[in-house]
């Protein structure tokens, strides 16, 4: 976006999407049909429907390493793997789900919604959005280049010291996964930078902070989390690979190095990280859940204030997976407080939920039954969760299925469970049809029953001693019908997630239509037709409540709701810009046209992370890397380069 | 014919009472709990830490010159309370100030969360109290847990 306007005031009409108005919209804002629109295009609508389909593909992927794993485990003394494929296995499937399912299907929802719900055109910086993308999709396929050569990492997901050093890994696998998370770092910090400015400068006139939709607010909330958490991880990882590459000793123990250094550094961000994966998604929850209940939300500001509070606390809990590791108690003990306090914001939001379903008139839909499973399931995986807060009972857990049970409540429980509901409610809106209800229940019930099946058990498994990370165990230790049991649900979630996608493919061609507003939701999103025209909204909406279309109903918020009458912005691609806490119009911002800028610099900076990579062989990887950083330096400087349309060229002075 | 932007909509302001609260206040109060207990959190555990493993090892006792830490610790989350305390106690102030901005009382607040002042003011009254009872947990682990040892 660029500031050019501020003496300019809009023009006020009541439009639809066939008026001249809408038309002439159409034309500004739409993107060029063919391959070069494909790798153009900047509407937030095909970025965040791209990194929904990017990030399923990579839970598929994830899925399947999975499944692998659990016929290993199936039965003692199992052959099918050895146990470096084991490693590496359980390693990609670690960091698949965590840093390229997780954040990355939030990001999808999010980047899709985010406009329609504050009353906007696109996001704030819509460049720097398709830059994310390509970054991310970069750094997805560099991290899985190395498991299709057969240096995949294996060092599990959080990649401890000293093991991940050359002496004792001396693969290029590490080298991989060090550079591949940089490289997907970039991606995360420049989208949260992009979510932070859209939230708090680009909302309809009216939407004050406290009227902000609780998806944007979980959104908003981990992309400050982000700012602060990813840092440390991108630090770790890069003095990782210096350790690795340039012998220097930051993890070296023969050299005064710290291996304790990387496991501060890399949990400071990862239990942060775990808030970020599900935070955005306890926001779908609270913006869905209430339309099916008929009623809004109970407490919304106590379940925003619970949201931010759990961000802030969540980074003062690194320690707690570092109990084992000889710490003084009395450190400890610290972080065991703040562990056990961030039980209180989170229970806000499961009382919340409850008192919604309880004092509505639920509609009982598959959407419905994903959320209110999510609750169970949340309630399920913070339990087990809080259970290693404290520390005498986290030595005895810890390096054991039973957190193997826990992550998997709360990734697949917090998150999966929320992004699916999610998707049976935004589905419509993304494409114009229902998704098949009949077909839905029985995707429900299969992956809840199925996933149930799978991990409930493991929490017994664990407290039976199994440890995680083992490629297989003796058939006498009492693990042998537990392990089998949770590989037959692990196949049945599996095929819960498979009926899901034929419902999808379905639906997309014989799903029911949807029209704007087939759930009587009270956001802005479901004021505009399904799908949205490129430009979202024909006229710039103002608002006067917290649920603009159950105004009347309700009878909350100071005045009137104007959805269809606003503001008129036409003289290129604009949209409003708004002051941060009362969402008062107050710039006329200058959106960018489609651009190659995003694309060819993720090009530059891939050819400069293979490069790196491959000094690993050879030196001349290091002419490669160089090549890449002048490629990505000449495309920053075309991207950047002042553009008279978006008012970077001072014009000159009228006689 | 489309109408100039002024005086168009009938959508009251999200604020009416912003004027009565000053904006440093605001802040103060609703970042005061967290901020105070960030800090103590990073001092406490910092100094507890290196008292008693410096280096390589573990020691059974504090390291020279931190053998008197405890009452250290324990004013450091003495003055945390009191910082966060005293956002709570700002921000009730300030809701006093603007707790008739919209209609309905504190569990209308609750529910719709109009009126953007009283707002961010009662987040203030929950921060201070809620980080507050954070800072407390840590201070009786001051007085009740082991410095060393593990």
């Amino acid at each position: 976006m660029a500031v050019t306007e501020y003496d300019r005031a809009p023009l006020v009409e009541e439009s639809t999407t066939d008026s001249p108005l809408a038309r002439k919209l159409e034309a500004l804002w739409e993107t060029e049909p063919g391959i070069v629109g494909f790798f153009t295009t900047v509407d937030h609508k095909k970025i965040g429907i791209r990194y929904i389909v990017t990030a399923f593909a990579f839970l598929v992927v994830g899925g399947l390493e999975a499944l692998v794993m659990r016929i290993q485990l199936a039965r003692p003394n199992m052959t099918l793997l050895t146990p470096e494929q084991y490693d590496q296995l359980f390693s990609m499937h670690g960091l698949t789900m965590i840093f390229l399912y997780a954040l990355p299907i939030l990001s999808g929802f999010s980047n899709y919604l985010f406009p329609l719900l504050l009353g906007s055109r696109d996001m704030a910086f819509p460049r720097l959005n398709a830059f994310s993308y390509w970054v991310y999709l970069a750094s997805g396929i560099f991290i899985y280049a190395s498991f299709a050569m057969g240096h995949g990492a294996n060092d599990g997901w959080f990649n401890y010291v000293p093991y991940a050093l050359k002496a004792y890994n001396p693969g290029p696998n590490m080298d991989f996964y060090a550079l591949g998370m940089v490289f997907l770092g970039i991606s995360t910090t420049v989208g949260s930078a992009n979510f932070i400015v859209t939230a708090f400068r680009t909302r309809a006139p009216g939407m004050s902070i406290n009227r902000l939709p609780i998806m944007t607010w979980g959104t908003l909330t981990v992309s400050f989390g982000n700012l602060f958490a990813v840092p440390s991880v991108s630090l770790a990882f890069f003095l990782l690979w210096m350790d690795r590459q340039l012998g220097t000793h930051f993890y070296d123990t023969t050299a005064d190095g710290q291996p304790l250094l990387w496991q501060h550094l890399f949990w400071m961000f990862a239990h942060p990280w775990v808030y970020v994966i599900v935070l955005p998604a306890m926001g779908m929850v609270s913006d869905g859940l209430p339309t099916f209940c008929r009623r809004p939300l109970v407490g919304y500001t106590a379940v925003v204030l619970s949201t931010v509070a759990t961000m802030v606390l969540g980074f003062g809990v690194w320690l707690h997976h570092m109990f084992a590791t000889g710490l003084p108690f009395l450190a400890l003990s610290f972080f065991s407080g703040s562990s056990f306090i961030i039980t209180i914001p989170s229970a806000v939001a499961v009382f919340a939920w409850i008192a919604t379903i309880w004092t509505g008139r639920p509609v009982i839909t598959t959407a419905f039954l994903y959320f209110a499973s999510f609750i169970a399931m949340f309630t399920i995986g913070g339990v087990s969760g809080v259970m290693t807060a404290s520390v005498p009972a986290d030595f005895q857990l810890t390096d054991t299925y039973f957190v193997v049970a826990h992550i998997h409540y709360v990734l697949i429980g917090i998150n999966l469970f929320g992004v699916l509901g999610g998707l049976y409610f935004w589905f419509p809106k993304m494409t114009g049809r229902m998704l098949s209800e009949r077909l839905g229940r029985w995707n429900f019930w299969i992956t809840f029953i199925g996933f149930n099946l799978g991990f409930l058990p493991m929490h017994l498994t664990g407290l039976f001693g199994m440890p995680r990370r083992i490629y297989t165990y003796p058939p006498d230790l009492g693990w042998n019908t537990l392990n089998l049991v949770t590989t037959v649900g692990a196949f049945m979630l599996a095929f819960g997630i498979l009926l899901l996608f034929v419902n999808i493919f379905h639906s997309l061609r014989h799903g029911r239509i949807a029209g704007p507003n087939p759930w009587d939701g009270p956001s802005l999103e479901w004021a505009v037709p399904s799908p949205p025209p490129p430009y979202n909204f024909a006229v710039i909406p103002v608002v006067a409540s917290r649920h603009p279309l159950w105004e009347k109903r309700l009878g909350e918020g100071i005045g009137e709701s104007s959805v269809a009458r606003g503001l008129v912005l036409d003289h290129g691609k604009e949209t409003i810009g708004t002051t941060v806490l009362d969402a008062q119009p107050d710039v006329i911002l200058k959106m960018p046209e489609d651009s190659w800028s995003p694309f060819t610099v993720t090009l530059g900076m891939s050819v400069g992370f293979t490069g790196l990579i491959l000094t690993y062989w050879t030196p001349y990887g290091w002419a490669a890397a160089a090549a890449g950083l002048v490629l990505t330096g000449l495309g920053v400087l075309v991207w950047l380069w002042p553009e008279r349309k978006l008012g970077q060229v001072a014009e000159h002075a009228h006689a | 014919m489309a109408e100039p932007v002024v005086h168009t909509f009938e959508a009251g302001h999200p604020a009416p009472h912003a004027d009565r609260v000053s904006l440093p206040a605001l802040f103060y109060g609703l970042c005061a709990g967290p901020a105070a207990w960030g800090a103590q959190l990073l001092l406490i555990y910092g100094l507890a830490s290196y008292a008693c493993f410096p280096s390589e090892m573990l020691r059974d006792a504090p390291v020279p010159g931190f053998r008197g830490i405890v009452p250290v610790l324990a004013a450091i989350n003495v003055v945390a309370l009191a910082i966060a305390a005293s956002g709570a106690v700002v921000s009730w102030r300030n809701w006093r100030l603007s707790q008739s901005e919209a209609k309905g009382a504190g569990r209308h607040l609750l529910e719709a969360g109009e009126g953007r002042t009283r707002f961010i003011s009662v987040w203030g009254v929950l921060t201070g109290a809620g980080f507050f009872v954070a800072i407390a947990f840590d201070t009786i682990a001051v007085f009740g847990v082991p410095l060393c040892g593990s």
